[in-house]
This record gives C-alpha cells, structure tokens and sequence, in this order.
C-alpha cells in the first residue's frame, strides 16, 4: 500500500511516465482515497506548466549573429 | 539555402559564413540557456562561444547519432562542467540527488501528510502567474538551483527534450536525471506553496 510520502517521492516518476503497472494503479487506488495526494498532484502538475512558461531569452540580434560569425571565421584561419 | 540538416552541416564543414549564421541563429538562444543554468548567466556568454570554437573544431568528426542541436548542446554542457570544475563551483551529483530535509519533515513517522499540501489560489499554470511577483520569484529560485538541477529543469520543462535524450547531453544516468528533475521540481512546489501562504518570495 503506497504511503502519501511514496506518491511525493515518486511523483516525477508517474508523470514522465517511468512507473510500471502495478505503481500505476496504486497510485491510482491511493488518490481515490486520499484528496491531500489528489490536491498535491494536482498542483504540482500546475507547478511544472508553469515553469516552462517563465522568462524567455531574446534571440541574437543579426549584429550579434555577425560579430559571432567573425570570430568563428578567424579562428579557422 | 540549408534546407536540412545535412547540408547545414557540410556547410559549416566547408567553413561556410551563411551556415553559420544559420545554425547560431537556430541553436545559439538554446544553447544560451543551457549555459546559463549550468554557469550562471554572467559567463554563459563566454561558455557558448567556447562551445561554438570547439564543435566547429570536431564537426567534420560529428557522426549524427544524434540532431546537430542535441551534439551542440552536448557541447556546451561539457564546456559548462569544465568551467565549474576550474573554478571548483561544481555541485556533487551525490549532494545534488539527496533528500529534500524540507521536504522529508511534512510527512509523519507512517508516511502521511503532516501537514499537507496547502491549496493555492490557482486553477492552472497562466492563473498562476497572473502574478508577477511569483514569476519573478520563481525565476530567481530557478537561477538559484545548483548546477545540474537547473540544467536538467531547463532541458525538460523549457526545451521539451525527453529524460533519455537530457542523460545524453548532460551525461549522466536516466535514473540520476529523474532524481535531479524531482529534487528540482519539489523546491519550485515549495517556492509556490510559500508564496501562495505568505505572499513573500522564498528567496527573500
């Protein structure tokens, strides 16, 4: 029987998908019967679509592209 | 003009200027970001340049077991290491895969929540940063994490690539990669669930 401190340790584990059957459905049997482990799993799924939707990086400048280029090209010489 | 990869490739082999403008425009904002997590951003800039002189050095060498991106990044993360480990900043994996203590301390001596996940004010990702103060707080506790941990968050959660492909850019194991994805996602839940009780970023 899969402890609440089982479904944290694990957590990653089940949403990239690594988790054999029988972890399956006892994390499945456990979040029916537990609503802190459904509210857990819940928000940290909430927590992972967040993360990939932080700051974003511009993309180089063609100025920058170009000085980049120069020392690349002078270094083969 | 480079249509595919192939002819991106030869051309960065016959030192065409046009390819590389090319492949730095594609790869080099994925590559900064992978230096960053790795570096820190003050030399990200000098790691991926280092990156760019060495694949130029060994692509005529590049086998294509895998994307030009993936071999790029590869790269840059070997660059990354070797600039930590000069300057003695590199995190062992051992102390990077240990247990959370915070964590560990919110369950009881049978495994039970104690206490439990607070519920926060948010039914999905953009609700959640409706808040500009928790996006700030979360990117500087992503700038915070050690080395590996905010590489393997940066290459799963921002570049999308998949656990076995992040073990082969990073080299390290599948099982290690997991870990360290776990033990940084569980200090983002932590940071949230703070912010969420107390309204103060958890690096404050």
């Amino acid at each position: 029987m899969l402890t609440c401190k089982d479904v944290c340790d694990n957590a990653t584990r089940h949403i990239e998908g690594q988790s054999g059957l029988w972890d399956r459905i006892g994390l499945r049997f456990h979040l029916l019967i537990c609503k802190e482990c459904r509210r857990f799993m819940r928000q940290f799924r909430m927590m992972i679509g967040t993360s990939a939707k932080l700051n974003d990086l511009d993309q180089p400048t063609d100025k920058e592209i170009d000085e980049l280029v120069t020392r690349l090209v002078s270094s083969q010489d | 003009m480079f249509e595919s990869e192939d002819k991106l490739i030869a051309g960065m082999i016959e030192g065409n200027d046009a390819a590389f403008r090319v492949a730095i425009s594609h790869y080099q904002v994925s590559m900064m970001y992978l230096a960053a997590s790795l570096v820190g951003q003050k030399i990200a800039d000098e790691v991926v340049q280092e990156a760019w002189f060495s694949a130029l050095k060994a692509i005529h060498k590049f086998e294509k077991r895998s994307s030009l991106k993936t071999w790029l990044l590869r790269i840059v993360a070997n660059e990354g290491k070797t600039r930590l480990r000069k300057e003695k900043r590199m995190t062992s994996l051992e102390a990077l895969t240990e247990a959370d203590p915070a964590f560990a301390s919110r369950f009881d001596g049978s495994g039970h929540w104690n206490p439990g996940p607070t519920t926060w004010d948010a039914d999905s990702p953009d609700d959640l940063l409706t808040r500009d103060e928790l996006k700030a707080c979360m990117d500087q506790l992503i700038e915070s994490l050690p080395d590996m941990q905010a590489a393997t968050l940066n290459l799963r959660e921002r570049q999308g690539y998949a656990l076995n492909e992040i073990c082969n850019i990073l080299d390290v194991s599948e099982s290690n990669v997991r870990v360290l994805l776990h033990r940084a996602r569980l200090k983002l839940f932590r940071c949230i669930e703070h912010f969420q009780e107390t309204g103060v970023c958890c690096t404050d």
